[in-house]
C-alpha cells in the first residue's frame, strides 16, 4: 500500500536550554516515518533522546528545526492539546498520566470522547468498554472506582494511565517505558492486551523500552537511538 | 420574633460573604491557584454597583455589571500568568494593587453611601418586614449559589475544571486547551467575589474602598473552620458506622461516584462563613477591640490548620496545602 505515513518526522532537531551553558542537543536532525499499524520499539541508553523523540511528536519539546506531520497534516506549529486528538501518550513518570486527587472513575470520565464544555450532568457509571479495559489489567482497579487515584500504588497508577490511553482509540499510541512499574503478571496481561488491540484497531505504536525481549514479539521494527541520532533502524 | 443581635449579624454577613468564599474555593481548592485578586474584586463589585445605582440604574443591572467587572479582574490575573509567565501569586498581587486605584477612580472617593437609593434589599427597609425574612432571603441566595455550583461540579465542565487544577499536563494530553479552563475558573471565581461585594454593600448601605482588604484570609478562615468541622463530623460518623474496607470502594456506579469532595468543600464554605462571622461577633461582644480582629482571624486560621494536621511531614511542607 502506498498510504501516507501516519507519523513523519523530517530533519527534527531539538535543543534544550539553547544559548546557555546547559545547552543539550537532544535530537539531531532525525528523519523517520512510521506507517499505519506499525509497532515500533525504540531503544537506546539513558539520555539518548527516546523521551524527547516522543515529546517532539506530542509537541512538548522545543523544536529548533524540522517538521512533524501526523496523519498527513503538518502539525509542526500546533499546540500540544491540538495534536492530542491524534495520539495517546503514556508517560515514563506514571504520576503524569493521572489526576491524583480525582477518583478512578473521574479519571476514566476524562478520557471519554465528549466535548469538555458540556453542561449536562455526568453519567454515573463506567462505560462497559472501560470496565472491560480495567479488568484486562488483572488489577482490582474497578473495585476502587470511587477512591482517589492517590491511594493507588505506583504500578496501579501506571496500569491506569495505560487504560486511559487505550480507551480513546486514537490512531497513534506513544508508550514511554510503560512497563517499568508493572509486575510480571500485569505486564504479561498488558502485552497480550496490546497485541490484540493493535491488531484490531491498527494503531501506530511507538514503544520506548529498556527490555527489548519483553516487547520484541509484538514489535515489527526497532529504532535504536544514540546521542540524539538514529543508529539502527 | 426577634433574633439575638449576634446571631443576626453573623447570619447576614455569613450568608452574603459565603458567595465570595465559594469563589475562593474554586481557585484555591479546585484550580490550585491561591488567587489574591479577590481582595480587589470584592471592592470592585461594590464600587461598580454603587456607581451604577448612584446614576439611577436598576439594581439588577448593577449586579450584572459587578459580576462582569469581577470576571474581567479574573481575566487580568489569568493574562498576567498565562501570557506573560508571571507567577500565579504575583499576578494576583499585581491585579489587586492595580484594582485599588481603579476602584478609587470608579467611586471617585473612598466611600459612597447607598442610603435613600433603591437597592435589591430596599423592600426590607420600607415595608417594615423584620429581620427573619431578610435572613431567610439571604440564606436562600447563598443556598441557591451553593446548589448551582454543586451542579456545575457534577457536570463535565466541572470535572475538567478540577482536573486542570490537579494535573494540567494530563488534561492537555486529552486534547483540551487548559488555558481556557483557567480563564473560566478564575473569571467565575472573581465574578462570585464581586457579586458578594455588591450584595454586602447593599446590605450595609455603603461601598467603601477598604472593604475587600483581608478578603482572602477571611475566606480561608471560613473555609478552614467549615472543613475542620466537616472532617470532625465524618470521623464521628466513621466511629459509629463501620464498613469493611473492601466494600468501601467496591462500587462502579451510582451516587457515590458524584464529586462528594467538592460538594463538601462548597458546603464547608457556607457553614464556615456563618461560623466565622459568629465567632467574630462573639469576640466583639466580649470586648475585643475591632482593631484586634485581624489578629483574631490570623490565630483562628493557624488554630484551624494546627487542629487538622496529624504531625507535619515532608509531604505537607512540599504541598504547602492549607
Ligand atoms: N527538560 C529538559 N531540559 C533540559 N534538558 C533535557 C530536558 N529533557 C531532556 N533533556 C536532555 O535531553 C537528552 C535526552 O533526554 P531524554 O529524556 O530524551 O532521554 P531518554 O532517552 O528518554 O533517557 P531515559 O532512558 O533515561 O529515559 C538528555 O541529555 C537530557 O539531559
Ligand atoms: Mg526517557
Amino acid at each position: 500500500m502506498s498510504e501516507a505515513p501516519v507519523i513523519e518526522l523530517c530533519d527534527v532537531t531539538v535543543v534544550f536550554n539553547e544559548g546557555t551553558p546547559n545547552e543539550v542537543v537532544a535530537l539531531n536532525s532525525i528523519s523517520l516515518s512510521f506507517a499505519k499499524g506499525e509497532t515500533v520499539m525504540i531503544t537506546g541508553g539513558n539520555g539518548s533522546g527516546k523521551t524527547t523523540l516522543l515529546r517532539a511528536i506530542a509537541g512538548t519539546a522545543p523544536l529548533k528545526r524540522g517538521s512533524v506531520h501526523l496523519c498527513g497534516r503538518d502539525v509542526t506549529k500546533w499546540a500540544p492539546h491540538r495534536r492530542a486528538r491524534f495520539m495517546s501518550y503514556v508517560y515514563q513518570d506514571a504520576t503524569l498520566g493521572t489526576c491524583p486527587n480525582l477518583t478512578v472513575y473521574e479519571n476514566l470520565r476524562l478520557a471519554t470522547r465528549q466535548p469538555w464544555w458540556s453542561l449536562a450532568p455526568q453519567a454515573l457509571s463506567i462505560s462497559a468498554s472501560q470496565l472491560d479495559l480495567l479488568e484486562k489489567t488483572g488489577l482490582p482497579l474497578a473495585a476502587k472506582a470511587a477512591a482517589p487515584v492517590s491511594v493507588l500504588s505506583g504500578g496501579q497508577r501506571q496500569a491506569l494511565s495505560l487504560v486511559l490511553a487505550y480507551s480513546q482509540k486514537q490512531p497513534i499510541v506513544l508508550l514511554d517505558e510503560f512497563t517499568s512499574a508493572l509486575d510480571e503478571s500485569v505486564e504479561a496481561n498488558m502485552m497480550r492486551f496490546l497485541r490484540t488491540t493493535t491488531e484490531e484497531n491498527s494503531h501506530t505504536t511507538l514503544a520506548v523500552t529498556h527490555s527489548p525481549e519483553a516487547i520484541s514479539e509484538i514489535a515489527s521494527r526497532r529504532v535504536h537511538l544514540n546521542m540524539g541520532r538514529v543508529r539502527n533502524d | 420574633m426577634t433574633i439575638p443581635g449576634i446571631l443576626d449579624t453573623a447570619c447576614q454577613q455569613g450568608f452574603l460573604y459565603a458567595i465570595a468564599v465559594f469563589g475562593i474555593v474554586i481557585t484555591l481548592r479546585m484550580l490550585n491557584w491561591p488567587d489574591l485578586t479577590v481582595e480587589g474584586s470584592f471592592t470592585l463589585g461594590a464600587a461598580v454597583l454603587a456607581i451604577t445605582l448612584k446614576n439611577g440604574y436598576s439594581p439588577w443591572l448593577a449586579m450584572l455589571l459587578s459580576a462582569m467587572a469581577g470576571f474581567a479582574a479574573g481575566t487580568a490575573t489569568f493574562a498576567l500568568n498565562r501570557k506573560l509567565g508571571i507567577s500565579k501569586i504575583l499576578s494576583g498581587i499585581l491585579v489587586m494593587l492595580i484594582l485599588y486605584s481603579v476602584n478609587l477612580r470608579i467611586m471617585g472617593r473612598a466611600n459612597i453611601s447607598l442610603l435613600r437609593i433603591p437597592t435589591l434589599f430596599s423592600a426590607f427597609d420600607s415595608s417594615g418586614i423584620g429581620d427573619p425574612v431578610r435572613l431567610a432571603v439571604f440564606l436562600a441566595i447563598a443556598v441557591a449559589f451553593l446548589l448551582g455550583l454543586c451542579y456545575l461540579m457534577a457536570t463535565r465542565i466541572g470535572l475538567f475544571l478540577r482536573a486542570t487544577g490537579d494535573n494540567e499536563f494530563m488534561v492537555q494530553s486529552h486534547g483540551v486547551n487548559t488555558s481556557l479552563l483557567f480563564l473560566i475558573g478564575l473569571g467565575m471565581s472573581n465574578a462570585l467575589v464581586a457579586v458578594s461585594g455588591a450584595l454586602v454593600a447593599q446590605n450595609q448601605g455603603f461601598a467603601d474602598i477598604g472593604m475587600g482588604t483581608g478578603m482572602i484570609i477571611t475566606g480561608i478562615a471560613a473555609l478552614i473552620i467549615g472543613e475542620t468541622l466537616f472532617s470532625g463530623l465524618v470521623s464521628l460518623k466513621k466511629a459509629f458506622v463501620r464498613r469493611s474496607p473492601d466494600k468501601e470502594f467496591a462500587r462502579t456506579k451510582g451516587i457515590h461516584l458524584l464529586p462528594w469532595q467538592s460538594f463538601g468543600e462548597l458546603s464547608a464554605a457556607l457553614l464556615g462563613a456563618f461560623l466565622y462571622f459568629l465567632i467574630i461577633a462573639i469576640c466583639l461582644r466580649v470586648g475585643l477591640a475591632p482593631t484586634d480582629l485581624r489578629l483574631a482571624t490570623g490565630i483562628l486560621v493557624i488554630l484551624g490548620i494546627a487542629f487538622r494536621l496529624k504531625g507535619p511531614t515532608v509531604e505537607t511542607y512540599m504541598r504547602g496545602k492549607l
